[in-house]
């Protein structure tokens, strides 16, 4: 029995009525600072051939988990890349769920409302106690929230608490949130991405030292973290005292083994269980260890070329069509991604759409959707009409930690070539990347992980034209009147079905006019040791305390 | 000449003193100008508001001139305060000294290695100078400093971790006789660069000592080999000692991407990703311990300089 059911059966009254999103399916998945395009494949190594059990096959006594990269912090509203929710997740926890199924699912909170546009409540649960033994009180819950909510809060998630005027404690085990504004998304704000409940004595004892080594976490969720080196290791123990009962596995060891030939290795030699983000090229080395199995699944990040429409040449269309025409985007996925991927169609995945659009909806919505595909001889005759016809030279760059993406993007350098265009592809470092992203050069690539499951989100950062700002988040600096209305409209909607229309709209009407190139949608590979195997495997999977749903084959 | 010696080190500890300052500030000068923005790092790509991120660089003092923030820094490590990881929120003396332990015990044993490799191997080399074991022992030197330290620190891990499983594969160990354990092999892969130094200059001075004519006169003598070989070495102390420095300060910086291989937490990999972060509080603190361990090393090597060469002397004698 997975948590998520139990914590249903318990959540009888969790309803919305005509509130966005809470029924539909979810994709979470985080944006990620960590990681590249191996964030997402957990390996867990080892356990020792004496865990065997009575009976019942192996026992799962510990588990040790290789992760490709460390991290600096617990604190995931300091830092908050995949790799921190994958181990803060097991501690910490908001007041909803996400289910395997994407949807948002009962977790501090048994049941929520949304009795006006402005208004969402949310009940406590009842006899919920941190792992030191203390009672959760609707005044812990607020305390969190301020963390993110307050003014001058340096917060990496405050951006989600923008919309919010205030939030109370309305009874006992009642949280009220009231909006300045009524946003659609707002309803997955509560859950474990950009909520994570600690107690407001603990938040007040350590300030900004919160997810050190020396002031860790605390949390109601299932595991309580013991020790934490950066750069070497996470041990985490096994809450008794969980809410959803106690968990199998009593302890857990993250080590931090950021050299991917490393954590081969390590997986051969028997030293860890399970490994998170199995490189694409390395799938069939992993494949060949005797009794490892490979869980892929969509991340639901997107990959995109983005094109500054107000700075010549690119500000031409005919320009930005020719050079999107260039880049053959099955041929990527299959020959650089090794399959690990799917050719974006557009900004969201057709999976991210539940409880706006029905699944025929999505397959037409994409259908109608305007690509520029692979097509050179198109693609030079654009050019000759252009207002560069003889071609030009552009700078592109590519953060560091996406090695793959460099590699698609010289591809494309390549096509360009042989119509004077002469793109020259830089690796920079990640941090310099993020940073350069707010000057919207000529020509980007965007990498982006959705924070929440709402197909919105990154449309409306994306296409919007109120985010074309210098520093904001429209790359392309795309402003069409006409999809900034439907957008704006769509921020305002209540009801699911219109918003899907709205956004759907606007992506085609956007897609005409070839601001972005979307390139692909990335999967990810966990690799799971010799006798494991992963419950309801997905894109949700590590944004919850996922270890629980690690049995023994 | 004691006080002759206090002269010396109270000389050497001001020099230090001065690099000390100019380094510090030359670093702060590079990671302010370096690429890259704190609060853009610090938020990732998520969406963020011109208020969040004007609240971290007043946090941090972001806004303040170049001169200024130095200045605050200054001040700060002088009265023993060397400030907070901007990345992680840990004060950084903490975070240095766990990570500080365990790279002073990788470099201290990957020279020892070195030297119990090299040495042996430039001596035999240097005896059975032109024949097969030299060239062989000087084709695998030289082999030995080109190869790169992560490269073999890769092979000895599919062949003696994995193939033969009689080392761990990677971290650092639970402490005690473990943590030596698991440092073996990173060790190993160090020191391999650093014995391939030994080995030649060992070979190059003893071979120029076994010319010597003393050394003719000694065997003229009828003086054993051994004894031979121990007069003709203790005058190749100088410049194994200069390699041995070498060595120390060269596996003390370069074992970055042997700690990623065996996912070691060591002072490398720190600093690496604080130069990236621009997390200027852990740069400074790890590049001045860094310096520091550097003026040690070379303080020591200087010292056993006197010890082993009476011709040598750090403090002028009156005649």
């Amino acid at each position: 029995m997975t948590p998520f059911a139990r914590a249903t059966s318990t959540a009888t009254g969790a309803t919305m009525p005509g509130g966005p999103g809470f029924s539909r399916r979810r994709l979470l998945q985080v944006i990620g600072l960590a990681g590249g395009l191996a964030v997402a494949g957990p390996a867990l190594a080892a356990c020792s051939p004496d865990d065997e059990s009575d009976g019942a096959g192996r026992r799962l006594d510990s588990l040790t988990v290789a992760l490709p990269s460390s991290i600096s912090t617990l604190d995931v509203t300091r830092e908050a890349g995949i790799i921190n929710y994958v181990i803060a997740l097991l501690c910490l926890e908001g007041l909803t769920a996400i289910g395997a199924d994407g949807a948002l699912a009962p977790s501090l909170a048994t049941a929520w409302t949304q009795p006006d546009p402005l208004t969402y409540v949310y009940k406590l649960r009842p006899d919920v106690t941190f792992s030191d033994g203390n009672p959760l009180t609707a005044d812990d819950v607020i305390a969190s929230i301020e963390v993110n909510s307050r003014k001058g809060s340096t917060s990496a998630l405050a951006y989600a608490y923008a919309p919010m005027k205030s939030v109370k404690a309305t009874a006992d085990d009642e949280i009220t949130f009231t909006l300045s504004t009524p946003t659609s998304g707002f309803g997955w704000v509560p859950s474990p991405s950009t909520l994570q409940v600690s107690s407001r004595a603990f938040l007040d004892e350590h300030g900004d030292k919160v997810g050190t080594p020396q002031a860790l976490l605390l949390g109601t969720g299932p595991y309580v973290v013991t020790e934490f080196a950066p750069d070497s290791h996470v041990v985490l123990e096994r809450n008794d005292a969980w809410w959803g009962g106690r968990v199998e596995v009593a302890k857990v060891r993250l080590d931090f083994i950021t050299d991917e030939n490393t954590r081969l290795l390590a997986m051969r030699d028997g030293s860890v269980d399970i490994a998170l983000s199995v490189p694409p090229n390395q799938v069939k080395d992993w494949q060949a260890i005797d009794g490892v199995s490979i869980e892929t699944a969509t991340d639901n990040s997107l990959v995109t070329l983005a094109f500054n429409t107000s700075v010549a040449p690119w500000s031409d269309p005919k320009v930005r069509t020719a050079v999107a025409h260039c880049i053959d985007r099955p041929a990527v996925v299959e020959s650089v991604l090794r399959g690990n991927a799917e050719v974006a169609l557009t900004i969201p995945t057709t999976e991210q759409w539940g409880g706006l659009l029905t699944k025929s909806q999505v397959d037409d919505l994409y259908a109608s959707i305007p690509q520029v595909d692979f097509d050179l001889d198109a693609a030079a005759s654009l050019l000759a009409e252009s207002s560069v016809p003889d071609g030009f030279s552009a700078t592109l760059t590519y953060p560091n930690s996406g090695p793959l993406i460099g590699r698609a993007l010289l591809t494309l350098a390549e096509n360009l070539k042989g119509l004077g265009i002469d793109l020259k592809v830089q690796e920079i470092t990640l941090e310099q990347w993020i940073a350069d992203l707010g000057k919207h050069a000529g020509i980007a690539v965007g990498w982006y992980f959705p924070g929440t499951g709402d197909p919105a989100e990154y449309v409306q950062l994306l296409l919007n034209g109120a985010y074309a700002e210098s520093g904001g988040t429209n790359l392309a600096e795309y402003r069409n009147a006409e999809v900034t209305a439907l957008l704006d409209q769509e921020v305002a909607q209540t009801d699911p079905a219109k918003r899907g229309d709205l956004l759907g709209q606007a992506l085609v009407k956007a897609a005409a006019d070839v601001a972005y190139q979307p390139l692909w949608w990335a999967k990810t590979a966990t690799a799971f040791g010799p006798g494991l195997q992963a419950e309801d495997f997905g894109p949700y999977f590590f944004l919850g305390p996922w270890v629980q749903h690690v049995t023994t084959a | 000449m004691a006080t002759a010696w206090l002269r010396f080190l109270l000389g050497r500890l001001a020099g230090t003193a001065v690099v000390l300052l100019v380094l510090s500030f030359g670093i702060y000068c590079l990671v302010y100008l370096a690429p890259g923005s704190v609060e853009h790092t610090l938020l990732g790509n998520r969406p963020a508001t011109e208020e969040t991120r004007a609240a971290i660089r007043a946090q941090y003092h972001l806004d303040d001139p170049l001169l200024v923030q130095y200045w605050n820094w200054l001040a700060g490590a002088l009265h023993g305060d060397l400030g907070t990881s901007i990345r992680s929120g840990e004060p950084v003396d903490v975070a240095i000294s766990s990570r500080a332990t365990l790279t002073l015990q990788l470099s201290t044993l990957g020279t020892l290695f070195a030297l119990l490799l090299g040495i042996p191997a430039g001596i035999a080399a240097a005896l059975r100078r032109g024949r097969a074991a030299d060239q062989g022992i000087v084709v695998l030197s030289v082999a030995g400093l080109s190869a790169p330290p992560f490269a073999v620190g890769l092979l000895l891990l599919g062949l003696l971790a994995v193939k033969l499983g009689w080392f761990p594969v990677y971290g650092a160990g639970d402490g005690g006789l473990d943590r030596w354990w698991h440092l073996v092999l990173p060790a190993t892969a160090l020191a391999i660069g650093g014995a391939g130094l030994l080995v030649r200059f060992t070979r190059t001075s003893l071979v120029r000592e076994l010319d010597q004519d003393y050394v003719v006169f000694a065997r003229a003598r009828g003086l054993g080999g051994v004894r031979v070989l121990r007069y003709a070495l203790r005058n190749c102390a100088v410049p194994i000692l200069t390699a041995t420095g070498l060595v120390l300060t060269s596996i003390l910086v370069g074992s970055v991407l042997v700690e990623v291989v065996f996912a070691l937490p060591g002072l490398g990999s720190l600093l690496v990703d604080s130069v990236t972060f621009k997390d200027v509080p852990v740069v400074q603190g790890v590049a001045l311990l860094l310096t520091i361990l550097i003026a040690l090393v070379n303080l020591a090597v200087d010292a056993a300089y006197a010890a082993a060469d009476p011709r040598v002397s750090l403090v002028r004698r009156k005649r």
